[in-house]
């Protein structure tokens, strides 16, 4: 049986719950087992890197030090955000002897190891490389026949580091979308930034972004988008109101999990994946209520 | 030596104050004075100087000297200069010896102490070298009267009727159907704006009938052997399936043919037009011969077919049987002249192309605008319309650690000559989006201003991306250009209708492959090397190769044809001479100690060694020896010895420094 | 952004340093790595955002800008809880950015509680909270470690030190 070891994210703890929800009985109904690392901490996101550096990383570190008391095994790290965090601290300890000096010292003070052994692995990654996308069809048992889904990256799965997919041209994900028997449309800001922290910090761009890809979404008559991390989740879907507010322009596009829309074609319930945690939900042909 | 008594000259050069500055030379005069052998040791400012020459010649007379040695730079700079000063003394120059005290001392540490004790023991290995020297004469061989030229370009066509017009016999080899290059191409050309088929076609028909030029003509060399002076070549001649020597040019062949419509992507014009199967690529074309594509045509392919072309033909020059012909050809030198091709696009997927409509390259640009290309000079959009708004994006590739580091120099030159054609032919406002404007040459500058006062709008900025994705109603339908305007200071969206992609220039895709068959080497950019940047553009480190035109770097077209005129004279100065001389270092096998291993027939990077079945021995070839020591250091009995660097000079060298 | 990235890195290499640690495009930035992968020059562009704001922190240089003060909180709350609560984290920032949007912010909020988003009461906290200080105290004692970024040309004006 596969085994990963998991790190939520203190936004799968909070708003992105039917992230989580649908990543365990996704990957449960997969036969994975996912193993939560015991007593992580947060990942520092990119607020922790704008105060301080080597603390930042040290912080990211720990939770990958902790990580290697399992034995190799893999990180699945569902947050694009914590991803490329945790990502961006292993690859620093490695580019820089100096730092990873400081830091394994650091560890070091509180028992812990790091030899920087653990690799950081997004679930979409994983999913389609571990098992892959001939195996996941075979699973699927309720084909999402007419969906028209907009495949949204977001930009941290896809940028620095290319593991997941080529930033200027992905595919993974419209590869995902087409085996769960849906139709991923042509979109323009695939792996373009849904603004972060923005709509938190300075309203006024965050939502413009945010406004951006809700019109292309629309424009391409998207029946739902499919976002990989929970940040992308809450910029696209909680402020359509506020920006009907605004522009006046009605968008009304469901947001869900691409672990929602695997676990719904692979045949789980509504429940087992959260839809109903949602703000709105998508209407799927023989799928949702 | 033959009982004669050693009388060595041992002169330090000061080198101003870049040796004197660091290294004691008094001290290390009065030291050599007092070596086995030395009857003179003396001190100058400037030893290759006329006056410090002069004093070596003046002691080779009076004093008899018969061993030199020089102790001041590097030998790769002045050995040949002391060995002409020794010889015109009368001295053999193999028995004079070089030290280096300068880039191996005195410019290598400031610790004067240090640097006068290693000056003295190097003088002294010197010396101790010099005492076994023996005389030695370079060997002269002589040299085939041919020319090869590889690659029929703009290079390769003017460096070829140089060479035919000075009366030597020229091999141009050419693989695609017809010689004209890129060049050929091309509409008009910059600055000038001449009709680059206009100044093109005239040299390749002045080509065409020369007496002292064979044209082969789609051909690849397929195999070079040999030396400096002596390269035997194979060229394969790919099958046309229509007899060269027969066909008029007439093309009734090509209207008779069974398919009514042009179906195949035409090579010349990039794909954007169709040809038959059997097809001329351009009217202009040099040899004006028909050819077959075997992929394509009916009869080759599935072996059924009316054969119309054939009935079409009144000479009889359509042979299906024909098959690929080798040509054995003997040469004295080589040029290489095979041009470069175009950065491929798709490499930078942020400009759509091949994706997005109405996205060319500069090159297929050139297609459009060209009277002979598929929209006859009037470029249009996909749909059959004439666009309204043109974005040129420079530096496509180039300038880019990503993809190639260096500047492919031509593209701000062709980007505005494109601009000017493009608003000529359509009337359309044109934008050039640059990062610098790189117009260097003779009337470049000029050609700027005029495209200034031209009305075309220069934006400043390297262009992020290129996007249908419209973000208001008057970007509905237009590739948008996202950029920031670095004169104006804002971040601009400008709706174009078509994007022209100034792609860089790279070496063509075979170019390893062919400078393996040369022995030439490369850069990391994959252009072909040069032997000094400076002061040798031409020639390569293989004797008798020489290079011209793109395929040593991105250059434009006056710097090609120049660059083809100097490898032409320095490849006719070869050949001219009739002699090549050899270096002397050859390596040398002692028969009565060789084992008839062959372990070094295997090890010789220049084939230079070959076994006597008959003796059991192997003997190395002189002409072909480079002297590069490999077999000498691998002979397990010690059979194989190197003049002027045999195993005795060495461990007396050694023997001097310990 | 009132300055783009380019001539941020343009003040930098000339010695503008006011202009640009008072610059809000630095802050505004979500390190979302699009510049640094397009750079043709392979310039860190996002690292050196980070670094501007780091300086402009330490120096306290920044024009009353609310996302300063939201990474601060953010960093206190890991370092009290090791991870973040969203909903009291948003409360706090709700409450910098103004009282106006504290309350606008209420209906969403509210919806997030009925779709089983939204804890109120809930603290999201480490158990070892304590193995955490010592690492992170740790990281604090002694010199910091300066990261070396190739600087892309010699900077011209006078010399910016760039520290982690």
């Amino acid at each position: 049986m596969r085994e990963y070891l998991y790190y939520p994210g203190c936004s799968l703890k909070g708003i992105g719950g039917p992230y989580e929800q649908s990543l365990l009985s996704a990957f449960s109904k997969l036969g994975v087992k996912l193993t939560e690392i015991a007593d992580w901490n947060c990942c520092g996101a990119t607020a922790y890197m704008s105060v301080d550096a080597n603390m930042a990383i040290a912080l990211a570190a720990r939770n990958l030090a902790i990580a290697e008391r399992s034995d190799g095994q893999d990180i699945i790290a569902p947050c694009s955000g914590c991803y490329l965090s945790l990502t961006k601290a292993k690859a620093m300890l490695e580019q820089y002897p100096e730092l990873r000096a400081k830091v394994v010292g650091a560890l070091g003070q509180a028992s812990l190891r790091y030899t920087g052994r653990s690799n950081v692995r997004h679930p979409l990654e994983v999913l389609m490389t571990d098992i892959g996308a001939k195996e996941l069809k075979k699973l699927v048992t309720k084909p999402l026949k007419n969906l028209k889904v907009v495949p949204y990256y977001g930009c941290a799965i896809l940028r620095p580091y290319e593991a997941v997919s080529d930033p200027h041209a992905p595919t993974v994900l419209e590869e995902m979308i087409s085996l769960a028997g849906a139709t991923p449309l042509d979109y323009p800001y695939k792996g373009r930034c849904c603004g972060g922290m923005l709509t938190s910090g300075v309203q006024t761009v965050g939502l413009r972004l945010a406004e951006i890809l809700l019109e292309a979404a629309k424009s391409a008559q998207a029946d739902v988008i499919v976002t990989t991390c929970p940040l992308c989740h809450y910029n696209l879907e909680c402020y359509q109101d506020k920006l009907r507010k605004s522009t006046g322009k009605e968008f009304g596009v469901p947001v869900m999990y691409f672990t929602q829309m695997l676990g719904l074609a692979m045949g789980l319930s509504e429940e087992e994946v959260g839809m109903n945690r949602l703000l709105r939900k998508p209407a799927i042909a023989g799928v949702t209520a | 030596m033959t009982g004669e008594k050693t009388r060595i000259g041992v002169y330090i050069c000061d080198c101003g104050l870049n040796i004197l500055g660091v290294v004691d030379v008094p001290s290390v005069v009065q030291y050599a004075a007092t070596l086995d052998n030395v009857v003179a040791a003396k001190e100058y400012k400037y030893m290759c100087s006329d006056p410090g020459q002069d004093i070596i010649k003046k002691d080779i007379k009076e004093l008899k000297l018969n061993r030199v040695v020089v102790a001041s730079c590097t030998p790769t700079l002045h050995e040949r200069t002391f060995r002409t000063t020794v010889s015109t003394a009368g001295l053999n120059p193999f028995l004079f010896h070089m030290v280096n005290i300068r880039e191996a001392v005195s410019w290598v540490t400031a610790d004067k102490k240090r640097a006068t004790e290693k000056a003295k023991t190097l003088v002294k290995a010197g010396v101790m070298r010099v005492t076994l020297q023996e005389p030695l004469e370079p060997k002269t061989e002589p040299v085939a009267p041919g020319i090869l030229v590889i690659g029929g370009g703009i290079a390769g066509i003017h460096a070829s009727l140089a060479l035919a017009n000075a009366g030597t016999k020229v091999h141009l080899v050419e693989r695609e159907p017809s010689i004209g290059g890129n060049m050929a191409r091309f509409d008009k050309t910059f600055p000038t704006l001449d009709c680059s088929a206009c100044i093109l076609t005239p040299k390749m028909t002045t080509l065409r009938v020369h007496p002292n030029i064979s044209l082969y003509s789609y051909s690849e060399v397929v195999g070079i052997e040999g030396y400096v002076g002596n390269f035997d070549v194979i060229v394969e001649r790919k099958p046309r399936y229509v007899n060269e020597d027969l066909c008029i040019g007439c093309l009734k062949c090509i209207e008779a043919c069974v398919y009514k419509d042009a179906r195949f992507p035409n090579e010349f014009d990039l794909g954007l037009a169709k040809r038959k199967p059997i097809y001329i690529p351009f009217p202009q074309a040099v040899p004006t011969k028909v050819l077959i594509d075997p992929d394509d045509c009916l009869y080759l392919k599935l072996g059924k077919c009316k054969q119309t072309c054939a009935d079409a033909c009144e000479k009889d020059a359509i042979d299906f049987k024909q098959k690929p012909e080798r040509v054995n050809l003997k040469v004295g030198s080589i040029i290489v002249a095979t041009g470069f091709k175009t950065f491929d696009p798709k490499r930078k997927p942020q400009y759509g192309y091949g994706v997005l409509p109405n996205v060319y390259t500069a090159l297929e640009a050139e297609r459009l605008l060209s009277p002979t290309g598929p929209t006859e000079g009037i470029p249009r959009l996909q749909d059959g319309t004439m666009p309204k708004t043109v974005g040129i994006i420079h530096c496509i590739g180039s300038r880019d650690e990503n993809t190639n580091v260096y500047c492919s120099k031509v593209c701000c030159m062709y980007s505005l000559k494109l601009a000017h054609l493009m608003k000529e032919r359509t009337g359309a406002e044109v934008y050039n989006f640059y990062i610098d404007m790189r117009t260097t040459g003779k009337g470049y500058e000029e050609f700027y201003k005029k495209l200034l006062e031209e009305g075309v709008r220069f934006v400043r900025g390297r262009v992020a991306e290129l996007t249908t994705a419209p973000l208001s109603k008057g970007e509905k339908g237009k590739l948008i250009v996202r950029v920031e305007d670095t004169l104006a200071g804002y971040v601009r969206r400008i709706p174009v209708d078509m994007v022209i992609l100034s792609v860089g220039l790279e070496p063509q895709n075979d170019a390893q492959e062919l400078r393996r068959m040369l022995n030439l080497s490369c850069g990391k950019d994959g252009f072909f090397i040069e032997l000094h940047p400076k002061l040798a553009p031409v020639s390569t480190a293989t004797d008798g190769i020489y290079i011209a035109g793109a395929c040593q770097g991105p250059k434009d077209i006056p710097d090609t044809v120049a660059q083809a005129g100097a490898a032409a004279s320095e490849a006719l100065a070869l050949v001219h001479r009739g002699v090549v001389e050899i270096d002397p270092y050859v390596a040398v096998t002692d028969e009565d100690l060789c084992s008839g291993c062959q372990i070094c027939v295997g090890l010789c990077p220049y084939f230079a060694i070959e076994y006597d079945a008959e003796k059991k021995v192997s003997r190395v070839k002189d002409v072909m020896c480079k002297g590069c020591g490999v077999c000498v250091a691998a002979c397990p009995s010690g059979a194989i010895d190197q003049k002027h660097f045999r195993d005795a000079f060495v461990l007396a060298e050694v023997a001097g420094v310990i | 952004m009132d300055k783009t990235p380019r001539r941020i890195i343009g003040l930098i290499r000339a010695g503008f340093k006011d202009e640009v640690l008072s610059s809000i495009s630095p802050w505004i930035c979500t390190s979302c790595y699009s510049c640094t992968v397009e750079c043709p020059a392979k310039i860190k562009i996002t690292d050196i955002m980070f670094v501007v704001k780091r300086m402009a922190m330490q120096e306290k240089s920044y024009r009353r800008f609310v996302i300063p003060d939201i990474e601060e909180e953010f960093v206190r709350m890991v370092r009290k809880n090791g991870r973040l609560t969203e909903s009291k984290m948003g409360i706090k920032v709700a409450r910098k950015s103004g009282i106006g949007n504290l309350l606008s912010m209420v209906p969403l909020a509210w919806k997030l509680m009925r779709h089983d988003r939204l804890k109120l009461f809930h603290t999201e906290r480490m158990v070892n909270i304590d193995e955490l200080r010592t690492v992170l105290e740790a990281m604090e004692t002694g010199p910091r470690v300066t990261l070396p970024a190739k600087p892309p040309v010699v900077p011209t004006g006078h010399h910016q030190e760039v520290t982690a």
